[in-house]
């Protein structure tokens, strides 16, 4: 179906009735402007005609009448019982069963907070403001330069892996859900932060390339931040077209090859060295 | 533009939220009262003959797959959560026991065929129509259904109890996802490919209505 990608969900949505009146307002704006979409509609719509064609055959009034004598006969030749309920279980009805479903539900988003703060703290925890300041201690001296070189490092290669990711997803092939795409969203968001404090760390020209990378990269990952929602494809396709014609990824992996100054072996280099 | 079409198909009802009756249907589930669970089984028995069948296509199956399905289900109904929604319940012993079904008679998959047709008795009908009435008629929908039945045997399984639910059961999307146990995205996802391999398949009936383009097309299949 060649229709815009953003859409096309929606078509199948509207189809069947399903969606709200304000993203059925978007779509019929976007179909009177757009002839290849109203076009995959109306053909869409005329295949799922064509489907309603297929009934299954009605067994008749009598069959469905006398549908309950023949599973009762049945249960009672098979001799099938209710199980009961064990103590334990009863005990645990009687007690949780009062708790409505939305305070296990916000239990269980606060457990999750709770974790998310944890690894986020444990694997993710360097601020940006501590890295400023101890940069700016540093400023000029050899070790800064070298512990600069090592984060610019370390952040292109975690940008790395988050646009593989992205370049290598299929919409064709693969659920948007495998994508990730509200995970990808926040460390993008975290990497772009990161990114503005490298930028000015790394001043000095013998790392002029890495420097453009890193701005490149923060122009590509901004994208990826701001996607809209949790399914936007089709601004995963213009992240996709950035990262080609920036060929941000051969790039990388130029710098990585050659040994660019502070430049070191990528531990992902060999795995994800796919599409660029 | 395209005048919108909510689309309402098939023996089922666009299916429903939490109606206050079910709450006392689960409570009386729950106590194990068989007035409840006959009321189970008259709500869904077609729901559930019919989703039995669009697996199997063999009314005999369907009904025995029925049968297991409200077995189970007075089996467990004690110690069924009373938060839990009824419907997603049903559907998802149901696609299992239809899966295990399938799986135990592989051989048989093949079974929309005229057989099939001649297994039920003659009072059965096609579409709310008798054969006999309209033998003409009847011939032309039998065509175009053996043609859509090929079609959905070409989609992966997955695309195709995902179009089962949605296009012939009236599951809504969000209801399909808790009972497959899939995200909304992933069931999305498998509906856009389930339609657009179908659309492609069934690409040749520009005019279904038209008994000669019928006969053209099914002239083409080898």
């Amino acid at each position: 179906m060649n229709m815009c990608k953003k859409y096309r969900d929606l078509v199948l949505s509207d189809l069947y009735g399903e969606l709200s009146m304000k993203e059925a307002r978007r779509l019929k704006m976007h179909l009177d402007s757009c002839e290849g979409c109203a076009e995959e509609y109306k053909k869409t719509e005329a295949v799922l005609e064509i489907l309603d064609k297929r009934k299954r055959p009605d067994p008749g009034k009598d069959y469905w009448d006398n549908y309950w004598n023949r599973l009762h006969q049945r249960i009672r030749s098979e001799g099938v019982t209710p199980t009961e309920p064990s103590a334990w279980k009863k005990i645990m009805a009687d007690r949780f069963e009062v708790v409505p479903k939305w305070a296990f539900q916000a239990a269980a988003a606060l457990i999750l907070v709770a974790v998310g703060f944890f690894i986020g703290s444990r694997y993710f925890g360097r601020s940006p403001e501590g890295t400023l300041s101890r940069q700016a201690e540093l400023q000029g001296t050899p070790e800064s330069r070298s512990s600069l070189v090592h984060q610019a490092q370390d952040y292109i290669e975690r940008s790395k892996i988050l646009i593989l990711a992205m370049v290598n997803f299929n919409p064709d092939e693969e659920d948007p859900y495998a994508l990730n795409l509200p995970y990808q969203k926040q460390v993008s968001g975290r990497l772009v932060k990161e990114a503005i404090l490298l930028k000015e760390g790394l001043t000095d020209p013998a790392h002029k390339k890495m420097r453009e990378l890193v701005v490149d990269l923060e122009l590509i990952l901004l994208q990826i931040a701001n996607l809209e929602s949790e399914n936007d494809l089709a601004a995963v396709e213009f992240v996709k077209s950035g990262v080609d014609q920036t060929g941000i990824l051969l790039r990388i992996n130029t710098m990585e090859i050659a040994g660019e100054p502070g430049a070191v072996p990528s531990k992902t280099a060999s795995k994800n060295r796919k599409k660029i | 533009m395209i005048e919108k079409t909510i689309r309402v198909i098939g023996e089922g009802n666009r299916t429903e939220a939490m109606e206050p009756d079910e709450q006392t249907l689960i409570d009386g589930l729950h106590n194990g009262e068989e007035a409840a669970f006959r009321e189970l089984v008259e709500k869904y028995k077609k729901k559930i003959y019919y989703l039995a069948y669009d697996f199997t296509r063999n009314h005999h199956d369907a009904e025995d797959i029925s049968q297991v399905v409200f077995m189970k289900v007075y089996r467990s109904m004690r110690t069924f959560k009373r938060n839990a929604r009824l419907s997603s319940w049903l559907h998802r012993i149901a696609v299992n026991a239809s899966i295990d079904h399938i799986r135990k008679k592989s051989e048989a998959s093949d079974s929309m065929d005229e057989e099939n047709f001649k297994e039920l008795p003659a009072e059965y009908s096609l579409g709310g129509e008798r054969y006999e009435e309209n033998p003409e008629k009847s011939a032309e929908v039998r065509m175009i259904e053996a043609r859509i039945e090929k079609a959905l045997e070409k989609i992966s399984n997955r695309e195709r109890i995902v179009f089962y639910l949605r296009h012939y059961n009236n599951l809504n999307l969000q209801d399909i996802a808790e009972t497959l146990g899939l995200s909304l995205g992933a069931v999305k996802s498998f509906l856009f490919r389930a339609v657009r391999k179908l659309r492609k398949e069934l690409s040749a009936y520009q005019n279904p209505d038209s008994l000669e383009a019928s006969n053209e097309y099914v002239q083409k299949i080898p």
